[in-house]
């Protein structure tokens, strides 16, 4: 299910917040475990069943390893169980096609027979969960936190539809207590449907209007350089509300049940270096890596080199996470390169030297020509235009603009207004104003009837 | 640890809201739940109306009500497109705000083209799949001239009536810059005439015509201007078709309005905001006396012309214009939301035993140009009317030794198949070339006779059966075919195989020629073209190169004409038709043909009187 479907926002929400809040306070936990188990088995039932699994194993990990530690042992084999099966279904649901169609490429160049192969469905959200079951676990093991008591807390903490399918990942540590102790208050549910309207207006009003030049612009076979350049800043926008946007409406419908997600995003564009970039974009994402990749790699504890195979290591294993495609990991690597540039030049950027407007300028690019490979579906045509991007397109305005409509001029001339100029989301909510309240409730209405046309256009973060 | 979202008015934020802040909190609450629970809410105490589909949108209905299942969730998409369809909001609020977007320059549905002057376009129909067209602009031209040849056998003359897609008759109106790919308008009308179909051609009037004379500006279908220009065409491209037959006169009645590409919009045109559309009326057609149009309109006049035609025609009343102009009855068989070539066997069988004299195929360009070898309404006309058709008529057998015999192959299963290999036999691809199959099996059996271009189903009772079906080519000249039984048949089912034509092989006027250099045979013999006139070459050695056979003419009007016909590879056979429709009242003056050796014939069949 979608949060802009309208079997979600007319039937599924009002009646879990009806029921939940009908319920006594024992009960809000199963309450919400079930109606995201029917969330997420709406499009594929037979998916809940991975879930399920996932769960049981991390819930009877946590539990095993309290047990051994009681005996005076550490519990290591939960988290090998754990990590096994979680990484396990990652690589089969993931990467398997990926992998079986790689090495059925070097066969064939080798004139060898390939291997026959269904093609493996992947799990909407099965990143971001076995995530989070993993996180527990380690968690467990590491001591950070205690394991769960009861386990209607944790296959509501697994399930938890309002971040189960596109984040922001959040761990156990993070919301533990709020499991077992969550304040419901009227200000926190109005908060939170401001927050989650919020992020359905930069959905649906932005970024799907920056989604049409963006495909536009990706499926031309030559594009020109103007072309090549609006195609890759309107993914550059596109993606930023499309992501942010949903992260938006997970927080905001965290808030409505009592939750208090971790942010996801702060205004990253602002950025002066990669490196703030990353501390900036995908939060939960990057210090999910940083914690459990980074640092258990050894972080920067083991000399300058190691560090910088580390980071390196880290942000391929970064892009590989979004997808299996070349373009992913090539991607992962780029941003890798960067963050080693600067940490080798003291955590700064090599042009720290210039103005601070000039510096995220020149970070912006560097994200832009990123997020060219991030979105090309090939490696050969993400060259190709960023080949058109450096002047290699021509001039001229091309096809890109047969269709241009007043809307998507109206988005470029808004988005940065947004991006650049405004407070996030979140630090609205932390300080409500009465114009800003009253503007998002107007968008909202509109981007609610501009949902009841004829094709809407699912969130990114949905393939990864 | 991460940083949580903090709430204003919380002692995590440590900010408090304004009281400002706090009414207007309220009220977006209040409003945005309202709006929640009211659409919801109304779509099952109040559920609206089921719109009541016709023709392919039932049948699309009724396959995906079909094909819904629980576990790949196409049962809950379904659910939701369907709730997003009819629902309220959409249905009454909505067209607000496509209609404000439409006056701003956008359009909320990626189906269409936002053209100059709020002009609205199906994306579909203007930018079609070039690997679809590919085989679309031959395929459709040849069964069409396969169904003009064996109708004409039958004395029916087949008139065609390929109505251009509106973005290549109103291409000014299209945003600057797009291309309609107008060429593929002109090369499937060309081809028509080509495999001899009598063709109105209103490719350059319905160009130079002002665009809301062909076209209504927010709808698919035409204006009256372009219907009435079409039936002028018609006059005069048939001058024998029959007319001033009936004192028929019309005059006009109420307004209709016709912006049937709102609705892509979610725009209904009984909603109040529909007014704002650019949908100029037009006003229907009387026709008289009313005797006249009752008998019409009861199927009951004894009209020699039969039209069939598509939406175009059934919701724009153009057989009662063709009545009124021609002053002449008009039988109509034409059908909404049916592409022409189901409407036409859905006529022909009714008709098979009293076939009128003139029969109109209207149908708008896009149609041909997305058929291809698979099309499964394309394969069941040809199935059927073809076999009917052809059931009791005779043609002219190739003799067995110039043509390469099939193979059979009966597989480990007891499949049993025979098959002619690509250039075993080639022709113009239009039916020119038929496959005489006699089968004397004790049971039914099914088959399929699979080709480049189509593929026909035969089903065949048991006993001894006769069917004649046209060779339909697709883009490669002298393509494979194949008879393939469905299922498992028992491996004494006979089939006797016989390749004819339906040109008179035997009456053929001979071309004196000679072989040249490489070794091309040449021939500058000069002789008269008719309708379904075919050229046949045969030759008595094979060679390596491929088979290259080019007429060189004039046509009726005596401008230039040239026809040329190239198989991919050297033909297996030692003989190859092909149809001269471009010098039909005309002459061929030249003839040469490439891939060849030995002793060469070349003549021009005509169909047997």
């Amino acid at each position: 299910m979608l949060f802009t479907d309208n079997v979600f926002l007319y039937y599924f929400l009002p009646l879990v917040v009806a029921l939940y809040y009908a319920i006594p306070r024992a009960g809000k936990a199963w309450v919400l475990a079930l109606s995201s188990y029917f969330f997420y088995g709406w499009w594929r039932p037979d998916f809940v069943l991975l879930m399920w699994f996932s769960t049981l194993v991390d819930f009877s990990a946590g539990r095993g390893i309290e047990r051994q530690r009681s005996q005076g042992r550490r519990g290591k084999g939960w988290v090998v169980l754990s990590l096994c099966v979680n990484l396990g279904l990652l690589a089969y649901f993931k990467y398997a096609n990926f992998g079986i169609d790689t090495l059925n490429r070097i066969l064939e160049s080798q004139g060898g027979e390939p291997f026959e192969w269904a093609k493996v469905i992947l799990p909407v959200g099965i990143s971001f969960y076995t995530f989070q079951t993993l996180s527990y676990t380690v968690d467990v093991y590491r001591g950070d936190a205690k394991p769960v008591d009861k386990f209607r807390d944790f296959a509501c903490y697994v399930a938890l539809f309002p971040q189960l399918v596109a984040g922001p990942i959040v761990r156990y540590s993070s919301i533990a207590d709020q499991l077992r102790h969550r304040v419901h208050s009227w200000t926190t549910f109005s908060t939170g449907l401001l927050v989650f309207q919020a992020g359905l207006v930069k959905k649906v009003l932005l970024a799907d209007t920056f989604a049409r030049s963006a495909d536009l612009g990706f499926a031309l076979a030559d594009p020109t350089t103007l072309e090549a350049w609006i195609a890759a800043l309107s993914y550059t926008f596109q993606i930023y509300f499309d992501f942010s946007g949903y992260s938006d409406m997970a927080i905001g419908l965290g808030l409505l049940f009592g939750f208090r997600f971790p942010i996801n995003f702060d205004r990253p564009y602002i950025s002066k270096s990669i490196t703030e970039f990353w501390r900036r974009w995908h939060i939960t994402l990057s210090s999910f890596l940083r914690d459990y990749l980074y640092i258990p790699l050894g972080g920067n504890r083991k000399g300058s080199v190691r560090t910088y195979i580390n980071l390196a290591l880290t942000m391929l294993l970064g892009g590989l996470w979004h997808g299996a495609a070349w373009t992913f990991i090539v991607w992962g690597a780029y941003q890798g390169f960067w963050l080693i540039a600067e940490r080798l030049s003291g955590r700064r950027s090599f042009y720290a030297s210039l103005p601070g407007a000039l510096q995220n300028a020149v970070t912006f690019v560097i994200v832009v020509f990123g997020w060219v490979l991030f979105r090309a579906d090939s490696m050969s045509q993400a060259l190709a235009h960023m080949g058109a991007m450096l002047g290699g397109g021509g001039m001229g305005t091309g096809k890109l603009f047969i269709e241009w409509s007043p809307a998507q001029t109206l988005a470029f001339a808004v988005a940065p207004i947004v991006i650049w100029g405004f407070a996030t989301t979140q630090e609205h909510a932390r300080r409500l104003r009465t114009w800003w309240i009253l503007a998002v409730l107007v968008l909202f209405l509109v981007a609610l009837l501009q949902l009841h046309r004829a094709s809407n256009i699912p969130f990114l973060y949905f393939q990864f | 640890m991460e940083e949580l979202i903090k709430v204003s008015g919380t002692d995590e934020a440590a900010l408090r809201a304004s009281t400002g802040a706090k009414a207007a909190s309220f009220l977006s609450m209040t409003v945005v739940l309202g709006v929640i629970l009211w659409t919801g809410g109304s779509e099952i105490f109040m559920p609206p109306t089921r719109p009541i589909l016709m023709g392919q949108e039932a049948a699309a209905d009724k396959a995906a009500k079909n094909n819904r299942s629980f576990w790949d969730g196409s049962l809950a998409r379904s659910f939701e497109t369907n709730f997003r369809l009819r629902g309220h909001v959409r249905r009454k609020f909505g067209p607000y705000w496509s209609m404000a977007m439409l006056k701003l320059g956008d359009v909320t549905s990626s189906e269409l083209i936002l053209g100059k002057d709020e002009w609205l376009f199906l994306r579909g129909r203007v930018r079609l799949q070039p690997e679809m067209t590919a085989e679309g602009r031959v395929v459709f031209p040849n069964i069409m001239g396969a169904l003009s040849r064996t109708l004409a056998a039958h004395g029916t003359t087949l008139v065609n009536l390929p109505l251009l897609r509106k973005g290549v008759a109103c291409e000014e109106r299209l945003p600057d810059g797009l291309d309609p790919d107008v060429g593929l308008d002109r090369e499937i009308i060309d081809s028509l005439k080509a495999r001899g179909v009598l063709t109105v051609d209103i490719f350059d009037k319905w160009r130079s015509m002002e665009p809301h004379d062909v076209y209504k500006i927010q709808d698919t279908h035409w204006a009256r201007p372009a219907r009435i220009e079409v039936i002028k065409e018609l006059a005069r491209t048939v001058p024998e078709i029959p007319q001033q037959e009936v004192g028929a006169w019309h005059t006009y009645g109420e307004d209709k309005f016709n912006a049937g590409l709102l609705n892509f919009l979610g725009i209904a045109i009984q909603h109040p905001v529909a007014a704002q559309a650019r949908a100029v009326p037009e006003k229907g057609i009387k026709l008289f006396p009313l005797s006249f149009a009752a008998e019409l309109e009861a199927g009951t006049y004894p009209s020699r012309i039969l039209h069939v035609g598509t939406s175009f025609s059934a919701g724009f009343q153009f057989r009662d214009l063709l009545a009124a102009l021609l002053r002449v009855g008009v039988d109509d068989a034409s059908e909404f939301g049916q592409p022409i070539l189901s409407s036409l066997q859905a006529a022909l069988e009714d008709r098979f035993d009293h076939l009128p004299e003139f029969m109109l195929a209207e149908f708008p360009l896009y149609q041909a140009a997305k058929m291809t070898r698979l099309t499964p309404f394309a394969n069941e006309f040809g199935g059927v009317v073809f076999g009917r058709l052809n059931e009791r008529l005779e043609f002219s057998a190739v003799p067995e030794e110039l043509i390469e015999p099939p193979t059979s192959n009966t597989s480990s299963d007891g499949l049993i198949a025979w098959s002619y290999r690509k250039g075993s036999l080639v022709s113009s691809g239009d039916g020119v070339l038929l496959l005489e199959l006699e089968f004397n099996g004790p049971e039914p059996s099914e088959w399929a006779l699979s080709m480049g271009g189509a593929r026909w189903p035969i089903s065949v009772p048991a006993g001894s059966q006769r069917r004649v079906l046209p060779l339909v080519d697709g883009p490669v000249v002298g393509d494979f075919v194949t008879l393939l039984p469905k299922g498992i048949l028992p491996s004494s089912q006979p089939v006797n195989v016989r390749v004819v034509a339906d040109v008179d092989l035997g009456a053929a006027r001979s071309m004196s020629g000679a072989l040249g250099a490489a070794a091309t045979w040449e021939s500058s013999e000069t002789l008269s073209v008719e309708r379904f006139d075919a050229l046949t070459v045969r030759w008595s050695e094979k060679t390596a190169a491929p088979l290259d056979v080019i007429a060189i003419g004039v046509d009726a009007k005596g401008a230039p004409a040239e026809q040329r016909w190239t198989t991919p590879e050297s033909p297996g056979s030692r003989f190859g038709v092909f149809t001269l429709g471009a010098f039909i009242g005309g002459e061929v003056t030249s003839v040469r043909v490439g891939g060849v050796a030995g002793e060469v014939q070349v003549s021009v069949a005509s169909k047997p009187k």
